[in-house]
């Protein structure tokens, strides 16, 4: 198992920053999940960790060794493809059997690997097919299977599940889950599902264009974005743009129209975020909720627009003044077109950012 | 997308032609020089783009295809206008001329616009390298450390296939260009000997001399000379050359370009007979095709009495002579050529552009004119200008049909001859240069066509079901008069070849159904003289085979993987020999091997005693015909997704171990196709080994035997025929292996 540190990776092609001065530390045995919209680097860094790619600036270290420039033979690495790249050529068992045949492994001791990597990913029995003759799900743990069994420091996973259907897709991300807790192995998994995403990591780098633009625990980049890309680009959420009347620490009142706000800004941002300075304010649909809790909120009377029905919420459009928000209400009570009704939001979920 | 669609186009097309033919009469009349009609011309086409260019934007593709087109229009006007002006022209000829000028012009705007095109495209290009170290010095980046990138098995896999291509392809022909300059003693003057084939009367006549048709009593029977009758008919070695060349380009593809159009785009009962009968003319018989044509269509031929004298169809016999035998031989040869080109572009084209433009209205030849056509004609092009190259190259028609008065026959018969006297006179280095020329120019043109890397994105075609329709009764019934008649012309040769061997037909006489013998068959497998020349061939051709995959694995796989700039020219380097005539190649391997550093070796044909034909024969086939097999590979490669191999080093594979445990069991299929490809081609060989190759009797290839036997008369046409017959033997097999195993019927042939 090894930890993972870049320093400042920069790597383009032609003109294109495909990373931008990146720097990350991935902690060792832990999930690691590069989120963010295609194009935005994810694969990049990947490869560049993997030794595929060399960075035009920066340093990788695994553990305390440099490895910027290390072959990807030497690295001790192992990826599963997008595409699951196997070899055609040969059989399940031939595929997987590979990479312990270079590092010279007697023959027993392969079968016995090979054996039991393929109960781990419960496909025992499989070793003589060829991946033409595998269903999807099936290649998927081929796949993990042949990159797991050489006892990798690191294993990479570059959208493992994007070629899946839905449902195979949540039971494998799952899996994969079990798998590397089981074994340890600190992954890097990348993805552009946040769902995916925020279910199996322990923690998150959200990049866009080549930037990590926060990284966290799941609960952190979901619930305390740290800056508006990172709040828009996971789940909905509703933006208002404001003026600070007031601080008190991190505790900011902000003017956005319609109303006076009580939000929360991070740390960081005490400096930028001063009386009179514009804001945005992000509130998510789900953190309204119909009845005041403990903590300080705000409180809003809206109007109806349209709603919804979602099973389990009610999603709601409503007006206040000329601002339009989207609001996840109970299902038990169900609102029409025209009603006024009030929601609250915890002031520690109203998050104040710099625009 | 189509020119056309610029408002004003049709009028400034009109304003230039008819100013540029007035600058002609005026030239005609005496009032100007030919230097002046020249930038004249150049002038007003650059004019014209000028304000074209200006009306529009972007170029689509085929836009781009126009202009290299054109450009080849504006080199061929040029040396019209060269041979033309400066001649004496009166009556028809002053209209043709001012036309020809006229055209000039034209083409002359679109060769500027092309050449504008090249600089828009360096200009971008260099933009964006300019804003890549802009980035770079910005960022404060730097390249990784050299030592770090190499690799030095990609490193000896570009230049192990660079330096074979350097040594044996670059600098025998760079020789060659050398001694083309080099002055008649006595003289100073370089171009002497170009100029000479541009201007000598030997090159370029004035008049034709003798008549095409000629009508003559043999004996009581009228017979048509085609090509003329005891005078052949002749303009001049260059212009000949080009007359058959072009006549040769415009039916073969007009013929390819039907029967490519019936098979790809409808479904007829018979059409899979159909499918294995189109791969009777494909089969490559040097010497033999020829014997056979002689065999049908002579005053005594089988055809020519059966038109003639049983089903009267025909007020006379027709017999074939000089530039006719050739022109008619090649087309039969060439036709496939253009087929398979075709067949392949009508398979590649996207069926829902087809199919949006029939949405929108299009249909029958509206549809095949606007979109169809314009999709597939890059192909269909490409096809067209290497049957081209191959009539400029061809050697074995003018040598069956007797024909001197062609560039490849003088320079094969003066390379023999002054071969014997151990010095090649530089009149040969130009008249080769010359060759090349055309064959270049018409390269320059596909280029971007036939490169390994366009090849691979072409190849990948049949990912879509191809658009094809059922045909009415009807329609099947003319699909059927259509495709038999132009397969049975193309197929004249094969089926003639077989007849022969069989004694089924006599040279030069009739058809005898009742003498079936396999005597001359077995005769050549079991005559000992003869079988040198056969094993020769094989020894050969499998030696080359292991050059060829010394050159065409690395260079495919560096080319289709690496990133180097280096690689565009190893790129060109092995698609090249494609471009360039065998006997260009012949005459300049003769210059190479009899200088430093291989004079007194076995490779030099001046060294009698230690000359050794197999090693310079190895050579050449292997350097000349490795464009087939390079691309069989690169295609096989580029259809194996790279992150197999990433996948394997990933897990610890060295890029060698990745290539023999991953690439190499992949791509398989590739290399076996390549292989049989080249084995095919190898042993079909005509240029240089029917000049280098025979320099030593004993160790002649089986071409330069058919030649001996076709020059030596009459009894030994069984002979050729009988090879001939084994040579379609060889490649059946070949055939089937490839078509049936690995099911890549259009592999074949098609580039
Ligand atoms: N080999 C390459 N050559 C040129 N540009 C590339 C190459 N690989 C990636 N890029 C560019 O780098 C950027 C990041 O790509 P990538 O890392 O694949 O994004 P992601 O995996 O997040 O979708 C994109 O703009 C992409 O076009
Ligand atoms: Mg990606």
């Amino acid at each position: 198992m090894v930890k993972v540190r870049l320093e400042g990776i920069t790597k383009i092609y032609g003109n294109i920053v495909a990373v931008d001065n990146m720097t990350l530390e991935i902690r060792d045995g832990e999930l690691f999940t590069f989120l963010g919209p295609s194009g935005c680097g994810k694969t990049t860094t990947l490869r560049l960790i993997a030794g595929f790619e060399y960075p035009d600036k920066g340093k990788i270290y695994l553990d305390e060794e440099d490895a910027t420039y290390m072959k990807p033979y030497q690295r001790g690495t192992a990826m599963v493809f997008q595409n699951y790249a196997l070899w055609p050529h040969m059989t399940v068992f031939d595929n997987i059997a590979y990479g312990l045949k270079l590092r010279k492994i007697p023959k027993s001791e392969i079968k016995e690997r090979v054996k039991r990597v393929l109960e781990l990913v419960k496909l025992e029995g499989m070793e003589n097919r060829y991946p033409t003759q595998l269903s999807g799900g099936q290649q998927q743990r081929v796949a993990l299977a042949r990159a797991l069994v050489v006892e990798p420091k690191l294993l990479l996973l570059d959208e493992p599940l994007s070629n899946l259907d839905a449902k195979l897709r949540v039971e494998m991300r799952e899996e994969i889950k079990r798998i590397q807790k089981e074994l340890g192995i600190t992954t890097i998994y990348v993805t552009h599902d946040q769902e995916e995403a925020l279910t199996i990591s322990d923690r998150i780098a959200v990049l866009n264009k080549g930037k990590v633009q926060q990284a966290g625990t799941p609960f952190e980049v979901y619930n305390r974005p740290r800056n508006m890309f990172v709040a828009t680009f996971l789940g909905r959420s509703n933006v208002v743009e404001g003026t600070v009347v007031e601080t008190s620490g991190t505790k900011v009142k902000v003017d956005v129209g319609f109303a006076e706000l009580w939000g929360v800004t991070r740390e960081e941002y005490l400096e930028a975020v001063q009386k009179e300075t514009k804001v945005g304010v992000v509130l998510r649909p789900e953190h309204f909720t119909r009845l005041p809790g403990e903590n300080e909120f705000n409180e809003l009377q809206l109007k109806v627009i349209f709603t919804m029905f979602a099973g389990m919420r009610q999603e709601v459009k409503a007006l206040i003044d000329d601002t339009e928000l989207l609001i996840y209400y109970p299902p038990t009570i169900i609102l029409h077109p025209g009603d006024i009704f009030k929601v609250y939001i915890p002031v520690e979920d109203t998050i104040v950012l710099p625009l | 997308m189509e020119i056309t669609d610029v408002p004003r186009e049709k009028v400034y097309r009109i304003i230039v032609l008819v100013t540029s033919a007035i600058f002609y009469y005026a030239h005609y009349l005496g009032y100007m020089r030919v230097s002046d009609a020249v930038i004249s011309a150049i002038f007003l086409g650059a004019l014209y783009y000028w304000l074209k260019v200006s009306s529009y934007k972007e170029m689509s593709s085929s836009e781009i295809y126009q202009y290299y087109t054109n450009s080849m229009i504006f080199m061929l006007s040029t040396l019209y206008a060269i041979i033309m002006i400066p001649m004496e022209a009166r009556g028809p000829w002053g209209i043709l001329g001012a036309l020809a000028y006229a055209s000039l012009t034209y083409a002359a705007g679109n060769f500027v616009l092309w050449l504008s095109y090249i600089y828009e495209h360096m200009k971008k290009y260099l933009a964006v390298k300019k804003a890549e170290r802009e980035l770079r010095r910005r960022l404060q980046l730097r390249k990784p450390p050299l030592l770090k990138r190499i690799d030095p098995l990609m490193i000896s896999f570009t230049l192990l296939p660079l330096t074979i291509m350097t040594i044996f392809l670059l600098i025998p022909v760079t020789i060659i260009i050398k001694n083309a300059f080099i002055p008649p003693q006595g003289s100073s003057d370089y171009l002497y000997w170009i100029k000479e084939v541009f201007t000598g009367t030997n090159y370029v006549r004035p008049r034709p001399l003798g008549d095409f048709f000629v009508v003559d009593n043999v004996g009581g029977v009228p017979v048509l000379y085609l090509g003329g009758a005891r005078i052949t008919w002749n303009m001049g070695i260059l212009i000949n050359s080009l007359i058959v060349a072009t006549t040769v380009t415009l039916t073969a593809t007009l013929f390819g370009l039907i029967l490519a159009f019936i098979m790809a785009r409808y479904e007829f009962p018979g059409k899979t007979i159909m499918r294995v009968l189109v791969l009777v003319p494909m089969f490559i018989i040097p010497f033999a095709n020829g014997i056979a044509l002689k065999a049908l269509l002579s005053s005594e031929g089988f055809l020519s009495v059966l038109l003639h004298d049983y089903l009267k169809l025909l007020p006379w016999r027709i017999h074939l002579q000089g530039l006719a035998g050739v022109m008619f031989l090649q087309i039969m040869t060439f036709t496939p050529i253009a087929y398979l080109n075709s067949y392949s572009s009508f398979l590649n084209i996207d069926p829902n552009l087809e199919e949006q433009a029939e949405n929108l209205g299009a249909k029958g030849l509206r549809l095949f004119l606007t979109v169809t056509l314009p999709l597939a004609l890059p192909g269909i092009a490409a096809g067209s200008i290497l049957v081209f190259i191959f009539s400029l190259e061809d050697l074995a028609g003018p040598i069956v049909f007797n024909e001197h008065n062609l560039l490849s026959y003088q320079i094969y018969s003066r390379l023999i001859n002054e071969a014997t006297q151990g010095r090649v006179l530089p009149e040969i280095a130009a008249a080769a240069m010359i060759l090349l020329l055309f064959a270049l120019m018409g390269f320059a043109i596909i280029r971007s066509y036939v490169s390994l890397k366009q090849y691979a994105m072409i190849s990948k075609g049949g990912r879509w079901k191809p658009r094809s329709r059922k045909l009415s009764p009807i329609g099947t019934v003319f699909a059927y008069i259509i495709l038999l008649s132009i397969l049975m012309i193309a197929s004249v040769p094969q089926v003639g070849t077989i007849l022969l061997t069989f004694g089924l037909l006599t040279p030069y006489g009739q058809l005898t159904p009742d003498t079936f013998t396999t005597n001359y068959f077995v005769n050549i497998l079991e005559s000992p003289n003869i079988n040198v020349y056969i094993k020769n061939s094989l020894l050969y051709a499998s030696l080359a085979l292991l050059l060829m995959l010394a050159i065409s694995i690395p260079a495919a796989y560096a080319v289709s993987r690496g990133r180097a700039r280096l690689l565009a020219i190893l790129d060109a380097l092995v698609t090249l020999p494609i471009a360039i005539p065998g006997l260009v190649v012949a005459v300049g391997l003769f210059y190479f091997y009899s200088s430093w550093p291989f004079r007194g070796t076995p490779f030099d044909p001046t060294s009698i005693n230690v000359y050794n034909a197999m090693y310079v024969l190895v050579v050449a086939y292997g350097v000349r015909k490795v464009p087939f097999m390079a691309r069989s590979v690169f295609a096989g490669l580029q259809q194996t997704h790279k992150s197999l191999e990433e996948a394997a080093m990933n897990l610890g594979a060295s890029r060698a171990k990745v290539i023999t445990s991953i690439v190499i069991p992949l791509i398989l299929m590739n290399i076996l196709t390549g292989i049989l490809l080249g084995f095919i081609y190898s042993t079909t060989e005509v240029s240089v080994s029917i000049t280098l190759g025979g320099i030593k009797q004993e160790q002649a290839p089986l071409t330069w035997y058919m030649k001996q036997m076709v020059i030596s008369g009459t009894q030994a046409v069984y002979n050729v025929a009988a090879l001939g017959t084994l040579l379609i033997i060889i490649q059946l097999v070949a055939v089937m292996i490839i078509v049936l195993g690995f099911k890549q019927s259009y592999a074949f042939i098609s580039l």
